[in-house]
């Protein structure tokens, strides 16, 4: 079991450094990290599944031990901005003030193709009317237009938008949530009382909904 | 700081659980190794009584162990161990010298390498 831990621990380095090796393009969501743990975890699972006359800690040490080495690195990580450089990388500007730069472009891998195709994502057709474009580590492309290319806000057009509450949700799925219900300063008979517009009952209720402004959604089982 | 004291904590616990558990293993085995090799050199010797309990006694400690060693270790190894103490004791009982002390030699060698697969060598980690 010592050699599954140490193997565990090895492997685990080194695919996080083929990981970064490879490039923020590749990872997609994930931080490096993640994306190593996600890779492992599956297949270390599946070991022990497959083959009953494989003792469970084949799977189980393995597994645990990428945990504990997640956890440990997580948590340096936080307290670490060096560390935090060295395992996620730093976000990468890719377009400043409309032009591309080509030679972030080059160093982080990712094509012409694969910019242009984000910012479309982003409804974005002309880069020049990009002000900063970045790279997050995690690898997804943070795009901001120009101020005067971007949709005005209601404050810049002088609008004042009727202002939104967060929804509680008091009934979810027949269950009282007597914990959120308390949280909206409101009791059981208001409840009753909104249930008795609707002719509904708890069990009956789908969903139920206040925020603090008093509007109510009120959704009946349909099945 | 609950999560890297936590990570540290499982951490030293798999590593401390595996280095205990593989001594554990490597000592529960190496009795029975021993007492096969010295049931060959009885054998050789015709002292095929004190043979005889040497066996028993290897396949005793054994079998008391086999358990714990089937969560710890695959079990293909521990059926074919099995398998060896049977024919052991077919030779014994033939008082057949060569083939009794060929299956001891291969059965305290099974046994050797089962009990050592988990010891942490440079050799066993790559």
């Amino acid at each position: 079991m010592l050699i599954s831990y140490m193997r565990t621990l090895l492997l685990y380095l080194v695919l996080l450094a083929a990981v970064r090796l490879l490039g923020k393009r590749q990872i997609g969501q994930m931080e490096a990290s993640e994306f190593v743990v996600a890779m492992l975890v599956a297949d270390l699972a599946a070991i022990p599944m497959q083959d009953v006359s494989i003792p469970l800690h084949a799977g189980l040490v393995p597994i645990l031990t990428v945990l504990g080495a997640e956890l440990l690195l997580a948590s340096l990580c936080l307290r670490s901005i060096r560390l935090r450089k060295l395992l996620c990388g730093k976000p990468v500007i890719l377009i400043e003030n409309g032009r591309i730069l080509q030679k972030n472009l080059k160093r982080t891998q990712v094509t012409l193709d694969e910019l242009t195709g984000h910012l479309r994502e982003k409804d974005i057709l002309d880069v020049r009317t990009v002000q900063y474009a970045i790279l997050e580590t995690n690898g997804n492309l943070s795009v901001f237009p120009y101020p005067s290319e971007a949709p005005p806000s209601a404050k810049e057009l002088n609008i004042h938008p009727k202002e939104r509450y967060m929804p509680v949700t008091v009934i979810s799925d027949g269950h009282l949530l007597r914990e959120n219900l308390a949280l909206t300063g409101r009791d059981e008979g208001w409840m009753r009382q909104v249930l008795g517009n609707y002719r509904a009952t708890v069990a009956g209720t789908w969903l139920l909904t206040v925020d603090r402004a008093g509007n109510v959604l009120w959704l009946g089982k349909e099945i | 700081m609950k999560q890297l004291w936590f990570g540290i904590g499982l951490l030293v616990f798999l590593l401390a659980g595996s280095i205990i558990l593989g001594n554990v293993l490597e000592d529960a085995h190496m009795p029975a190794a021993a007492d096969l090799d010295r049931a060959a050199h009885c054998a050789m010797k015709g002292d095929w009584d004190l043979a005889a309990a040497l066996v028993k006694r290897a396949e005793k400690s054994w079998k008391a162990r086999r358990n714990i060693t089937a969560a710890l270790i695959h079990h293909d190894p521990l059926d074919q161990i099995e398998l060896l103490f049977a024919r052991l004791e077919v030779y014994r009982t033939s008082e057949n010298t060569a083939a009794f002390r060929a299956v001891c030699a291969e059965l305290s060698g099974r046994i050797r390498s089962l009990s050592q697969a988990h010891r942490f060598t440079w050799w066993n980690l790559l």
